[in-house]
């Protein structure tokens, strides 16, 4: 009988073990995948609005991880912009300077966003994480802390929240490298891609002036393959 | 009949995957530019007009067209001026803008026609910027895409990469080469000149495969650094001048330009959050115009060293800032010479980025050897999708024999209104 309660007392603790050993960098990686293609060469376009609905689009060509090409599209005095990431470099290009310029990936884009929101998303290449004591609030989910692996990324650390059901992002709060809370993130509108649930709405407050907000809808991922030189910085002016 | 409807099919198919890749887009700019002057006395009041027209199209994956047309209406070049010069009057600009064809092939691009390129990694003196010619009348704070003029090239560029290094080998060539457009000689000349009236003579511009120019560029990056070496030779794009005829109180002179080279170097570097750039250009053969102790009009060729440092900061709190340093050496200068043998400036500049994308820029430069100063503070509003209104002024002071106090007479406060257009 006593074997019997302990066998069936190990049946019910097992599964518990389980979640508690997954790994949480394989988290992250998994949710990465439902917030684009993967590290798949694929293009997709962007859509940013903010508070006041003012709206700009991208056209992104994403080659890996390590290489992408965002290129303005709206509006109309924005037209050209390009803004070419290769490992953890990142040059602006804008058709009236006609050259090429790096700059950093903290550098603001538009609103609420910074260029590596767009140009650098795979939180599973620059930050470790390890898993945080869970909120009273929180259920079926994972609470993540994604330290940077180096002082070169967008943000000092990340606070990550994911759906345990199927490791969905749902949240993200982003912290300067001193940890200062920047801003706030949430995932929402996910959508069958490539065969894939992903989410296709990324919603950017400010931490402390919670009325400044950006919007990004994403759409249009397709697979598509790129020459090497189309991630070369003396391309852009071409 | 089998075989007529294959044929119409294909030609019908072919038109569907032409009208896939061909776009044709036509765009443009109006802007104005009215200033109220705070130094000139006798006339208070500026304007500048401009409007772009261009035509984008794509005809293939692979080749592109672009056609600009631009206008300019300018009165800055008469507030310049203090002498009764020919020149002071205002002027109206109808021009042909970037016109060009363009191959995009995998790892190579051509691009022939008239177009802008640009050299350099740093901002605020744009030394390495030797290809196209600018129109001088624009300042300091002027946009540099309103200051730059197209030049006829065959631009052809080689891209390569091997695992972390990547680059390019450009070769540019150009049949026609093309001069500034410049300040009125005095604003250089100072008081050399005694005479009360002054008529310039103005170089032509060569005629097609008359003359020509040349040049490339190796560029590379590698591990977090850009770095690049340039050479160009080419007519010099400002002129120098020799003596017509001189009388007690007129006295008439022409423009020449020769050709000259450059070489330099071009670096940027990423250091955490910061961006350090650097140009170094050094200019063989650049004539310098000087007046002799017995009153005549000389040149003297000699060798220019320029060199500009800068920084960029990210953005703290709304805030970003960039420093400046910039030094252009000549090796000789004769005494009256129409150029200081040494120019020294520091630049600071702070943005400060306001609710609805407002910016607010302050930038002071302060010349360093004849110490002069001058500031800009403007606000940028996007006041729709369209449509940016500018508000500000700039201002020049210092010492008479200072650069920057040439351009005392467009200091200004002004308002400008630009308007992005799509058809």
């Amino acid at each position: 009988m006593k074997i019997g309660v302990v066998l069936f007392s190990l049946f019910l603790l097992f599964p518990l073990a389980s979640y508690s050993e997954m790994n949480a960098n394989d988290i992250v990686k998994k949710a990465d995948l439902k917030r684009g293609l993967g590290n798949v060469t694929h293009s997709f376009n962007v859509t940013v609005i903010d508070q006041d609905n003012k709206k700009e689009t991208y056209h992104v060509s994403f080659q890996d991880v390590n290489h992408t090409l965002s290129e303005q599209t709206e509006p109309e005095r924005a037209r050209g912009r390009k803004l070419l990431m290769r490992d953890y470099d990142i040059w602006l290009f804008t058709p009236n300077i006609k050259k090429a310029l790096r700059i950093s990936l903290e550098q603001k884009l538009t609103g609420q966003v910074s260029n590596g929101d767009i140009a650098r998303t795979n939180y599973a290449e620059d930050y470790e994480a390890t898993h945080l004591p869970p909120l009273p609030t929180d259920t079926g989910v994972y609470r993540l802390a994604l330290k940077a692996k180096n002082n070169k990324v967008t943000y000092g650390k990340i606070e990550y929240v994911v759906s345990k059901k199927d490791y969905s992002p749902i949240e993200a709060t982003f912290f300067a490298l001193s940890g200062k809370p920047l801003k706030r993130a949430k995932f929402s509108d996910f959508k069958t891609i490539q065969g894939m649930s992903r989410s296709t709405k990324m919603t950017i407050q400010d931490y402390l002036q919670k009325d400044k907000i950006s919007i990004l809808n994403f759409k249009d991922h397709k697979p598509e393959s790129f020459s090497d030189s189309l991630f070369n910085k003396e391309r852009l002016e071409f | 009949m089998i075989g007529k409807l294959l044929a119409l099919f294909l030609l019908i198919s072919s038109f569907e995957a032409m009208a896939d890749t061909w776009r044709y887009q036509m765009r443009g700019f109006l802007s104005g530019r009215l200033s109220s002057y705070t130094e000139e006395k006798s006339r208070n009041y500026g304007q500048r007009a401009r409007a772009q027209f261009e035509q984008a199209t794509t005809f293939s994956g692979s080749l592109e067209a672009l056609n600009q047309l631009r206008w300019t209406s300018n009165s800055i070049i008469s507030d310049l001026s203090t002498k009764s010069t020919p020149s002071k009057k205002d002027s109206f600009d109808t021009y042909l803008g970037e016109n060009y064809i363009k191959y995009k092939g995998e790892s190579l691009v051509v691009q022939i026609g008239y177009q802008e390129v640009v050299w350099g990694e740093a901002f605020g003196f744009n030394y390495a910027d030797v290809i196209n010619p600018k129109d001088q009348r624009e300042t300091f704070f002027s946009d540099s895409s309103d200051a730059r003029l197209p030049l006829l090239l065959f631009n052809g560029k080689a891209f390569f990469s091997s695992g972390d290094l990547s680059g390019s080998i450009q070769f540019l060539a150009s049949p026609e080469p093309r001069f500034s457009k410049t300040l009125p000689v005095e604003v250089f000349a100072g008081n050399l000149f005694p005479q009360s009236t002054l008529t310039v003579t103005k170089e032509k511009t060569p005629q097609l495969l008359d003359k020509s120019e040349m040049g490339g560029k190796l560029s590379a990056s590698y591990a977090g650094f850009d770095t690049s070496f340039f050479t160009y030779s080419y007519f010099s794009r400002d002129p120098h001048y020799t003596l017509e005829s001189a009388t007690l109180t007129s006295i008439a002179i022409k423009e020449a330009h020769t050709k000259v080279q450059s070489h330099g170097l071009s670096l940027a570097k990423t250091i955490y959050d910061f961006v350090f750039r650097t140009d170094i250009v050094q200019t063989k053969d650049k004539m310098v115009n000087y007046v002799t102790a017995a009153g005549q009009l000389e040149a003297l060729p000699t060798k220019a060293l320029n060199a500009v440092v800068s920084l960029d900061s990210p953005t703290y709190s709304n805030y970003s800032f960039v420093l400046v340093f910039a030094q252009s050496t000549l090796a000789d200068v004769m005494p009256n010479s129409f150029r200081l043998k040494e120019e020294q400036y520091g630049i600071g500049k702070i943005t400060r980025a306001l609710e609805n994308d407002k910016t607010l820029e302050f930038s002071y430069i302060h010349e360093f050897k004849q110490t002069a100063q001058s500031i800009q503070t403007f606000i940028n509003w996007p006041i729709n999708s369209t449509t940016d209104l500018k508000l500000g002024g700039e201002f020049y002071f210092g010492s008479d024999e200072s650069n920057l106090n040439r351009f005392k007479n467009v200091s200004s406060v002004f308002i400008s209104l630009k308007n992005y257009f799509q058809l």
